[in-house]
């Protein structure tokens, strides 16, 4: 018996194979749904910090200059703010921020800390969530969105603000 | 055993071991799915009861409300709200913080929650030349789905 050569690749070892390659490939997969779900959540989590920053930015802020509506551009401007005094939007400003959507959308997007995705705002009836102001560009259906909605008071009615960050 | 017989390479021992690992996937697999935004959900409800509260203070509604001890505008308000939302407004007389002095819950709301955000704002209404002074508390949770 001692004199006999034994194989390399008995049974026993290609039977140990296969269960460590099936092991091997499933921690592989394993790890990278895993991982894949951690960046969404981190995409997510992102989208969220940036949204509520730009709803506190608009709802409790007046912009820096306070008078930043009365400009021709945002070249001075180093914040932007809607709040007449918190949570009342000044009327002045949002119909300020909705001519400017054409030409500076870019612009404002960035002094809302929001550079790097896509924009919407919308002021909605609270009661009939009816579009009473937008600006910014819609998300398309398959976008990833972010919604913050917020409540305030435009011209002594109770509305949503509702800021919506999107990739793109 | 004799030195004649085979053995098996997937002994008692390496079943166990796979049984634990089995059990590790499943467990954080499970563990993973069930994570939530919970943070982000019990943020949005705390700025929901801010703004309520505080918007119902600017407009004045807060201050009518205990001026002529009536809840209509207040009702109102709470009622235009998403109906996701419930909320229990509350209104204290100074005198007697135990005690509110009005309340409003919104209908068909059950105080039945896993997350609730409490604010609370002072309000100062004139009485003649005197100002009285009171605490509005707003409760608000998410409705639990019957």
């Amino acid at each position: 018996m001692l004199n006999r050569r034994g194989q390399i690749f008995t049974v026993d070892l290609i039977l140990a194979s296969v269960v460590f390659l099936m092991i091997l490939t499933l921690s592989i997969t394993y790890s990278m749904e895993i991982a894949n779900r951690i960046n969404l959540l981190e995409e997510e989590s992102a989208r969220q910090d940036a949204a509520r920053n730009a709803a506190n930015a608009l709802l409790f802020s007046t912009g820096s200059p306070a008078n930043w509506q009365n400009l021709d551009n945002l070249s001075g401007v180093s914040s932007l703010g809607l709040a007449d005094t918190m949570n009342v939007i000044d009327a002045e400003k949002l119909r300020h921020l909705l001519d400017l959507n054409a030409g500076y959308y870019n612009e404002i997007r960035s002094l809302l800390g929001v550079g790097k995705y896509g924009l919407r705002i919308s002021v909605l009836d609270l009661q009939s969530k009816q579009s009473l102001a937008d600006f910014g560009l819609e998300p398309a259906d398959d976008e990833k969105v972010t919604s913050v909605n917020r409540i305030a008071s435009y011209n002594g009615a109770e509305v949503i603000v509702q800021v919506r960050v999107f990739e793109g | 055993m004799s030195a004649g017989e085979k053995g098996f390479v997937i002994s008692f021992d390496a079943m166990i071991a796979l049984l634990l690992m089995l059990v590790m996937l499943i467990t954080i697999t499970a563990y993973l799915g069930n994570v939530k935004f919970e943070a982000n959900s019990s943020v949005a409800l705390r700025e929901i009861a801010m703004d309520s509260l505080t918007v119902l203070d600017k407009s004045g509604k807060l201050e009518n409300a205990v001026s002529t001890g009536r809840v209509n505008e207040l009702r109102a308000f709470i009622n235009k709200m998403h109906h996701s939302i419930c909320t229990d407004l509350r209104i204290y007389s100074e005198s007697d913080l135990n005690n509110a002095a009005m309340t409003v819950l919104r209908e068909n709301c059950k105080k039945s929650f896993d997350d609730l955000a409490t604010v609370k704002r002072s309000i100062v209404a004139q009485n003649g030349s005197d100002a009285d002074f009171y605490l509005a508390e707003l409760r608000a949770w998410y409705r639990v789905r019957e």
